[in-house]
């Protein structure tokens, strides 16, 4: 309720500001289209914008554009589960615990800067060419900037909360429940937000060199097949994706942190 | 329920040096007291208490706890500066909280809480969130939440120390109505001297870093009090005495030379 009405005033108090992006993106459109009608652009690489719709909506049309997306959302899905929650568990033990974090700090810290996309091959060799390395080559790449942010939201957390559970007689239980976890939620969803950025980024790469299906695929048909109209149909259903993808995390932010204050 | 301190000292390091807090504090608290304990900035008064409250081990000395302890009863519970409330938890969890600790059923704990809320005025903000409270009404949940967990020994750590004077004086009037319906053994750390002595029974003047007790002052005045009980004879003789005995452990924790 709250958090509705707030949203509104705000939509309210900046409108113009609001509106401008979208303005300079029709005009850029514009220019873009009489450029295509002037000559002064050729279509073979920049296609008239009402050129790449048509191919959209010709893709929607034969349902070919669903097959991929949904392929696609499927892997993101898949490995953002699979990664993130072990993730976040494991997060949440090496910030509370010292110990852990020497331990796995050093492992982490050789793990995380390895561009996941080179483990594609040797994944493909001991899983296969199916689903299943693709899937785990994404769950890999969501899995660190995950662990990261969930290690650093318990180490955040102030000193004086667990001062305040270990006066009133919390069990280590009730303090993980009732301290760590919610005061770790919002750097955890920043997290989350990061994994899933990075798992949209290391799908469509897995489709580009290794798939059948995929908007990753379908981009790499169109420059196989010279059909630029394609492949920039292609990007910008991955745009879409991604700022949905931001846009449903924005909202769950709201329902699940209600205590945050508005900024 | 009392305790005794013998000899407490504690020592941190600080930067690679070793660095005295606390020196040879030594001094009994009886059950249903109300003591304060004023000093210079510095000197130790929030260790003191974390020691009592067990969150912090003395390096030197003892705390010796007497009278019976009572099942499933919190010993002590400490009510923080500020930022003490959990920002995830409603006023009503928030005040509950001590009780959801110890086990008690939530039609129980919310039913208790829920007197104290309004024993503080802030019945209508029960589903309110910390952040959506003024910095009185948070210190205020916060007190209640200290009462509503029923210790043994309640520690108040400069419970006032971040509120304007007005709502200070409010306050500092709502913990004496409070503390009358529910008496208990109350440390309460200041810097204020005349919250000292209209709160207590006692006042221990303490000296700067390192932090020992100067004095232990009894305060005559007849409860229950109220604001007025600061007009009453000998107050300001009393007043001034402590101001005396702190006023040169002020400038030497300041650095200026007398």
């Amino acid at each position: 309720m709250n958090v509705w009405r707030t949203t509104a005033r705000r939509w309210s108090k900046y409108r113009v500001e609001r509106l401008l992006p979208l303005a300079l993106v029709l005009l850029f459109l514009l220019a873009w289209q009489l450029g295509v009608a002037v000559g002064l652009l050729e279509p073979l690489f920049f296609p008239a914008p009402t050129t790449i719709a048509a191919a959209l909506l010709e893709s929607c049309r034969t349902g070919e554009l669903f097959t991929h997306l949904t392929a696609t959302l499927l892997r993101v899905v898949q490995g953002v589960v699979l990664g993130c929650v072990p993730a976040a568990l494991l997060g949440l033990v090496m910030g509370w615990s010292p110990r852990a974090r020497v331990v796995l700090d050093p492992l982490v810290a050789a793990g995380h800067p390895m561009p996941k996309i080179a483990i594609l091959p040797l994944l493909m060799v001991i899983l296969g060419i199916g689903e299943l390395s693709k899937v785990v080559a994404v769950a890999i790449a969501a899995f660190f900037p995950m662990l990261l942010s969930s290690m650093a939201a318990v180490r955040q957390i102030s000193p004086q909360l667990f001062d305040v559970a270990r006066c009133y007689g919390a069990s280590r239980r009730q303090t993980l429940t009732r301290i760590v976890v919610p005061a770790s939620l919002p750097l955890m969803l920043t997290g989350l937000r990061l994994s899933i950025n990075v798992a949209l980024m290391v799908t469509i790469a897995v489709e580009l060199i290794a798939s059948r299906t995929g908007l990753g695929t379908l981009i790499w048909l169109a420059w196989e097949t010279m059909r630029t109209e394609e492949l920039y149909a292609g990007i910008i259903v991955i745009a879409i994706l991604g700022v949905t993808f931001s846009l449903v995390l924005k909202h769950a932010e709201k329902v699940l942190i209600p205590w945050q204050q508005e900024r | 329920m009392g305790f005794a301190l013998e000899g407490i000292g504690r020592e941190f390091v600080a930067g690679g040096r070793p660095l005295v807090a606390l020196k040879d504090v030594t001094f009994t608290a009886r059950r249903e007291e109300f003591i304060s304990i004023v000093g210079p900035s510095g000197c130790g008064k929030t260790t003191l208490l974390r020691i009592i409250a067990g969150l912090l081990r003395p390096t030197t000395g003892k705390i010796v706890f007497n009278g019976t302890f009572s099942q499933g009863k919190l010993r002590s519970a400490l009510v923080f500066q500020e930022h003490g409330l959990l920002p995830w938890c409603t006023v009503l969890q928030n005040v509950a909280l001590g009780l959801e600790f110890i086990g008690v059923s939530r039609p129980e704990r919310e039913a208790k809480a829920r007197g104290f809320i309004q024993q503080v005025g802030l019945a209508r903000f029960e589903r309110s969130y910390p952040h959506q409270l003024s910095v009185g009404m948070r210190q205020r949940v916060a007190i209640a939440r200290a009462f509503v967990a029923d210790p043994e020994i309640l520690l108040l750590d400069e419970p006032f120390g971040s509120l304007d004077a007005q709502t200070r004086l409010v306050l500092q009037e709502e913990i004496l109505r409070v503390w009358r319906d529910h008496r208990k053994l109350v440390v309460h750390v200041t810097h204020d001297i005349e919250e000292a002595i209209l709160l207590s029974d006692r006042v221990l003047v303490m000296s700067g870093r390192p932090g020992t007790i100067l004095e232990e002052i009894p305060v005559p005045l007849p409860r229950p009090r109220d604001l007025y009980s600061l007009d009453r004879p000998g107050v300001s003789a009393l007043k001034w005495h402590v101001w005396n005995l702190l006023k040169s452990e002020v400038r030497t924790s300041l650095g200026v030379a007398e």
